[in-house]
């Protein structure tokens, strides 16, 4: 009580001028009220887009925050990908070949023909 | 749907549930809210269709920062606040950056034979006397003795201290009670 009639006595008369301007305005006029509203019915109803979006956003930014992580040696991680892959692809094809001759082996037969060797002996003899 | 009252439920917990997609959330908020920024708007501009703007465009921007509210960052009526009074000072500015002259002189010796009509004189009276007091202290004054805002909150508001709020308060009444001194009889009020 004390506290408001000092506050009284610092607004000097003032506070008449201040009631009255807290009456004033008290109520919205009901084409504001409306205006109002279709804003706050036509945000909501975007609140579900804008959620959908959101996680999209949020996980492109995690890609990018695993991908940043490496920071300078994201080139020596690239290299060292790729030569793991091409090893990797390298031995699964060379494991290939590998079984491939063990499953079909193949056995090659010569057979000399006599006259090779006759022919062989006149070019020797005459010489 | 039945009457559902929301007279215990705070201003966060009320935009959480318009953000949650509660139908009679925003109505509520409303209610508490663009009353007084009309107030206070249009103590600042002393144009009430601007405030009426000005009013809209804060509730919008509550509307939209509702999903992404922290809780207990800032009291949703301080933020409101500072929102609605970034919004004036810029309709403020682009007023004094287009002409001066255009704006046109305030009218102040309307007839004060009926109550209402002299009630109105009253409040026309302080709007204009406001209107003249330099930016920051017509914003402190308003938002402390209007609408009842305490000085911490003003501070917040304006970004500033509280020291400075009291001072920017102190010196508006100042000003004020000197530019009414002499008006106060011709408004129907005892000296």
């Amino acid at each position: 009580m004390k506290k408001f009639a000092s506050r009284q006595g610092r607004l000097g008369g003032l506070e008449d001028y201040f009631k009255a301007a807290r009456a004033e305005h008290a109520k919205l006029s009901e084409s504001l009220k409306a205006s109002i509203l279709d804003d706050a019915i036509s945000v909501q109803t975007n609140f579900g887009a804008r959620t959908a979006f959101g996680v999209s956003a949020r996980q492109t930014t995690e890609r990018t925050g695993l991908l940043s992580m490496l920071g300078g040696w994201r080139p020596v991680g690239a290299f060292a990908l790729s030569t793991l892959v091409g090893v990797g692809a390298g031995l699964a094809a060379s494991d290939q070949i590998a079984s491939l001759s063990i499953a079909t082996p193949t056995t090659v037969t010569a057979n000399l023909a006599p006259d090779i060797y006759s022919g062989l002996e006149e070019i020797l003899l005459e010489g | 749907m039945p009457y559902e009252s929301f007279s215990k439920t705070s201003d966060e917990e009320l935009l959480a549930l318009y953000a949650a997609r509660h139908p009679n959330a925003a109505n509520e908020l409303m209610e508490r809210f663009a009353p007084r920024i009309l107030r206070l708007a249009a103590g600042i501009l002393d144009d009430f269709s601007e405030a009426e703007e000005v009013t809209q465009d804060t509730m919008l921007r509550l509307w939209q920062i509702a999903p992404d509210w922290e809780r207990g960052r800032a009291k949703v009526s301080t933020w409101l606040w500072r929102v609605a009074q970034n919004k004036c000072t810029d309709r403020l500015r682009r007023r004094r950056s287009v002409c001066l002259d255009e704006i046109p002189e305030p009218v102040d010796d309307r007839p004060g034979v009926d109550e209402v009509l002299m009630h109105k004189h009253r409040v026309q009276v302080l709007r204009e006397t406001l209107a003249g007091l330099p930016e920051r202290q017509r914003i402190a004054v308003s938002l402390r003795h209007i609408e009842g805002i305490s000085n911490p909150q003003i501070a917040e508001c304006l970004e500033t201290s509280v020291e400075a709020v009291e001072s920017l308060v102190a010196r508006g009444l100042r000003a004020l009670k000197e530019r009414l001194a002499n008006r106060r009889e011709s408004l129907g009020w005892k000296t």
